[in-house]
């Protein structure tokens, strides 16, 4: 082995995670070389440093907060089900921005431009006004979507008044070699906002056609997970694939 | 154990689609089950992530309850842990960039009393002065850790804090095997230069080492960490 061992793979031996042939490799490399063997050590330290953090146990009263919320949970869904279905009104809603986004206004991940704060401020007024409908003061703690926290007064307000988080969400993940971006509650293919005029083929995870996909690009399940949706160009075709069936 | 179940033509990941499927058919005992099993670790990974003992257990609450809400959609392709991990990291991602810096000032990231983990160290058989030690060397690493770019964050709390494999890790993060070592090993890097420039005045030793002379657990299983 010429030259030094990098820390990438200094840090993989370390945990057991290189090949057999690159231990050996390694090995034999760490026992001639000492400020590799150095290396060794002080990226060991670090880690034995980190046992310092041992695991720290819930509060105790978090079980009774969970149970709290899950009632009301539960309550919330009886209401709902004798009355005007407001979670189907916001959903509507979204499909009108999903509606506005494919045909080719700002996207929603994208920077924020001049008319942006303006559609979302059209938003707004039509989630309140739904919300009054429903003779409700707002978006409740508790929705039976994962989409409702992010359609909630905080969120639409800051969008409102075009402040954007301090911080944007960095999330970004790479499935077989695509990149995918955490845009709004939904894992957006990068660069398939540029793509046909149209709404984009909803596909159920549990379709025939989801599960075809799911079996070519089977880490796009991680990214559906916790029920969020996937935007992503599949052959030719733009398609937004949801954890359903 | 692994070898018993598939021998038995059972997938690992089929008990956890069970537990799932008795959630979906309003079994309660299912859900309290997986909160028993992924309590801990859920509020452990918004611990590191957050910084803050009183937001962490408002994540982990918030996580519970996405999971309640959609553990019927869970689809056994991946380990319940797996796929728990995943929606508590975006949760925490989600909240923790939306409203708050995901970094915070050294010494801030945990509160005076130690409790945001570090109180949990103690260990009865070891000294007042030991622990003594122990909990300002956990404040120090709790605050280093805080510090880390949160991609990096991430991913060395995943290994070394909840001790995930890299291909599990790979998961979780939805990136390449590749990407998990490059950010672990930086990680680890911003952690030693950090902690380096740490050490209290006066004292020039490197607070590393004194940390691993400080722990009695750091100079046991080596050999078996660098098996392959």
């Amino acid at each position: 082995m010429s030259g030094h061992i990098s820390l990438e793979s200094l840090s993989a031996y370390l945990d057991g995670e290189t090949a057999p042939s690159e231990t050996r490799r390694l090995e034999a490399h760490l026992a001639a070389c000492a400020p590799c063997s150095s290396r060794l050590e002080a990226t060991r330290r670090v880690v034995g440093g980190l046992r310092f953090l041992r695991p720290a146990p819930p509060p105790p009263d978090l079980p009774a907060r969970l149970e709290d919320r899950i009632a009301v949970e539960r309550a919330d869904a009886g209401a709902r089900r004798g009355g005007l279905d407001r979670l189907s009104s916001l959903r509507s809603l979204r499909s009108v921005r999903s509606w506005l986004w494919w045909q080719g206004l700002p996207p929603l991940h994208g920077s924020f431009s001049a008319a942006r704060p303006l559609v979302t401020a059209g938003l707004a007024l039509l989630v309140a006004m739904l919300l009054l409908q429903n003779g409700e003061s707002g978006v409740g703690l508790v929705s039976p979507a994962p989409k409702l926290p992010h359609a909630g007064p905080e969120f639409l307000v800051s969008e409102a008044f075009g402040e954007a988080p301090q911080v944007l969400p960095q999330t970004t993940s790479e499935v077989a070699g695509r990149v995918f971006v955490w845009s709004d509650d939904v894992w957006v293919q990068r660069g398939v906002d540029a793509g046909p005029a149209g709404q984009p083929r909803a596909v159920a995870a549990r379709s025939p056609a989801g599960r075809a996909m799911l079996a070519k690009l089977s880490d796009l399940d991680v990214l559906l997970a916790d029920g969020s949706r996937v935007v992503l160009r599949y052959n030719t075709e733009t398609v937004e694939l949801w954890n359903g069936s | 154990m692994k070898a018993a179940w598939i021998a038995a033509g059972v997938g690992l990941h089929d008990l956890d689609l069970e537990l799932a499927q008795r959630h979906s058919r309003g079994d309660v005992r299912a859900f309290d089950e997986v909160y028993s099993r992924y309590a801990v670790m859920v509020f452990n990974l918004a611990l590191r992530l957050s910084g803050d003992p009183d937001e962490a257990a408002d994540l982990t609450q918030e996580i519970f309850l996405r999971v309640y809400r959609h553990l019927d959609s869970f689809s056994g392709r991946s380990a319940l842990k797996t796929w728990i991990f995943r929606v508590a990291l975006n949760h925490c991602r989600e909240r923790l960039s939306r409203f708050r810096p995901l970094t915070q000032p050294i010494g801030d990231a945990v509160d005076g009393d130690g409790t945001g983990g570090e109180a949990s160290i103690a260990d009865p058989r070891r000294g007042p002065e030991e622990l003594a030690v122990a909990a300002d060397l956990g404040r120090q690493v709790a605050g280093a850790l805080a510090r880390l770019p949160p991609p990096f964050r991430e991913a060395v709390v995943l290994r070394d804090l909840q001790g995930l494999s890299y291909e599990e890790i790979a998961a979780v993060l939805g990136v390449r095997v590749g990407t998990v070592r490059s950010r672990i090993a930086r990680g680890r890097e911003q952690l030693r230069g950090l902690l380096e420039t740490m050490a209290p005045a006066g004292v020039r030793h490197r607070p590393a080492a004194a940390i691993v002379d400080a722990d009695p657990a750091a100079s046991r299983g080596d050999k078996g960490e660098l098996s392959a």
